[in-house]
């Protein structure tokens, strides 16, 4: 260990203005530095105190604010701006215990698929839980991170659409995993999906004049009435996967109306506030 | 009688959650790890934001310290490389310009030459005698124990370059010893 130490006119200027320091000058005070308490406290002392006051704000406030969940760390890369990551990814614990949720429902969906030899549970079942999706998302408006939502310096519907889409997205790919499992793929593979996205823009188109609550619940009880009126109409004898509901017609109206409800969206996207939804 | 806590105390406190511990630590090693970022980017923002990101790293990272050694030097492993953080997340790069003048305008005090190598009195003089890219990357790779890879980012050059520099400035600096 040295004795000796750097002039203090030299860490003077080292902790002032490092750059005008030469090379040889600068790597020697820095190595000394590393090893010596004394000389670090002369360059501490000689720095700029509001400087420093600033620095430790910017640190105080970066260790006080939460760190990203998984979800907003996910959002993040995928290419989302992290003010709108934090909000969208903003109800992990929910959302987490709805895609769970989800899960357990196509499993049980599979099971009895494999038991019975039909898609139809699925079939029935698959078009409502994105429904149930987008009630959660705006639901969840009554959370706390939800009230911050509310206050985001963002559009309304751009930030609901964000959220419900942070939500849709996982559900979809659930379900789409889920549908592979079904027997009777040849027919049954995707005959769920136009349903599925009919009845959720329906909802969120909906949305627009009513209640969320109205909305969902409406739509989810018309898709249950028209699955037992069909059945009941074309008799037991006939699997769901080939009846009205999920041939070609009733996939083209599916299609029709995912259209009609995404203009109905779009054009009354203004009004469409979120405390006006609940 | 007031006790000071020592830096190892201090990452110990902060470890355990005592933000006093942080701002003691933070206003101790602040001024010096600053100054030392700012002779390694152009950009004082730059510089402030990676201090800032070292305390921050630090306040999470206090648990892992083992306890041997220098804090101070363990807190500059951090920084340097928060540094090329920061400078890659702006993507861009205002590598400092290392001084072309310390060749010809410094008499080389004696204490200063010892601290750079008490075994190798020469070595001061010889880097000296480098050309600034070439001292750069000594200065990254052997003064502040960057990778190849990491000195590369810092210095805003492929890491290809680094090592052949380096090589050549070993060989210079042999030539210089000898």
């Amino acid at each position: 260990m040295t004795t000796w130490h750097a002039p203090v006119d030299t860490l003077v200027r080292f902790a002032r203005s490092p750059e005008a320091l030469d090379d040889t000058t600068a790597s020697s005070v820095e190595q000394h530095l590393l090893g010596c308490r004394g000389c670090r406290a002369l360059v501490a002392d000689a720095a700029d105190p509001i400087e420093l006051d600033l620095s430790w704000e910017q640190v105080a406030d970066a260790i006080d604010r939460p760190s990203a969940g998984s979800a907003e760390r996910l959002l993040v890369r995928v290419g989302l701006a992290p003010d709108v990551a934090r909000v969208v990814g903003a109800t992990p614990g929910l959302r987490l215990a709805w895609l769970a949720t989800t899960a357990l429902l196509a499993v049980a969906a599979a099971v009895v698929a494999q038991g019975s030899g039909t898609d139809a549970p699925f079939l029935v079942v698959a078009p409502l839980v994105p429904l149930g999706s987008v009630l959660l998302t705006f639901l969840a408006i009554d959370d706390p991170a939800g009230e911050a939502g509310l206050a985001a310096p963002m559009h309304g519907f751009g930030l609901l659409m964000r959220r419900t889409l942070a939500t849709l997205v996982p559900t979809f790919v659930i379900l789409a995993i889920a549908s592979l499992v079904q027997p009777d793929l040849t027919s049954g593979g995707a005959l769920w999906v136009l349903p599925s996205l009919a009845l959720t823009l329906g909802a969120l188109a909906l949305a627009t004049v009513t209640r969320i609550t109205v909305a969902t619940g409406a739509l989810a009880v018309t898709w249950l009435n028209l699955v037992l009126a069909l059945s009941l109409l074309e008799g037991h004898r006939v699997p769901i996967a080939d009846s009205a509901l999920f041939d070609t017609v009733g996939q083209a109206t599916a299609l029709a109306l995912v259209a009609v409800a995404g203009a109905v969206l779009l054009t009354r996207r203004n009004h469409f506030s979120p405390l006006e939804a609940i | 009688m007031v006790t000071v806590r020592t830096d190892a105390e201090l990452l110990a406190d902060i470890a355990a959650g005592d933000r006093v511990a942080l701002r003691d630590l933070h206003d101790r090693h602040a001024p010096w790890v600053a100054a030392r970022l700012r002779r390694r980017c152009a950009d004082p923002d730059v510089a402030a934001e990676a201090v800032q990101d070292t305390f921050v790293a630090v306040w999470k990272a206090a648990a892992r310290w083992d306890g041997r050694g220098e804090p101070a030097a363990w807190i500059w492993g951090i920084a340097i490389r928060r540094l090329i953080g920061v400078l890659r997340k702006r993507n861009r790069w205002t590598p400092v310009t290392s001084g072309g003048h310390a060749k010809d305008d410094v008499m080389v005090a004696a204490e200063e030459q010892v601290l750079i190598g008490i075994e190798h009195g020469g070595l001061a003089t010889a880097m000296a005698g480098l050309s600034p890219e070439l001292r750069a990357v000594i200065q990254a790779t052997v003064l502040d124990g960057l990778t190849t890879r990491e000195a590369g980012h810092l210095l805003g050059i492929p890491a290809g370059t680094v090592k052949t520099r380096a090589m050549r400035a070993r060989a210079q600096l042999r030539g210089a010893l000898t």
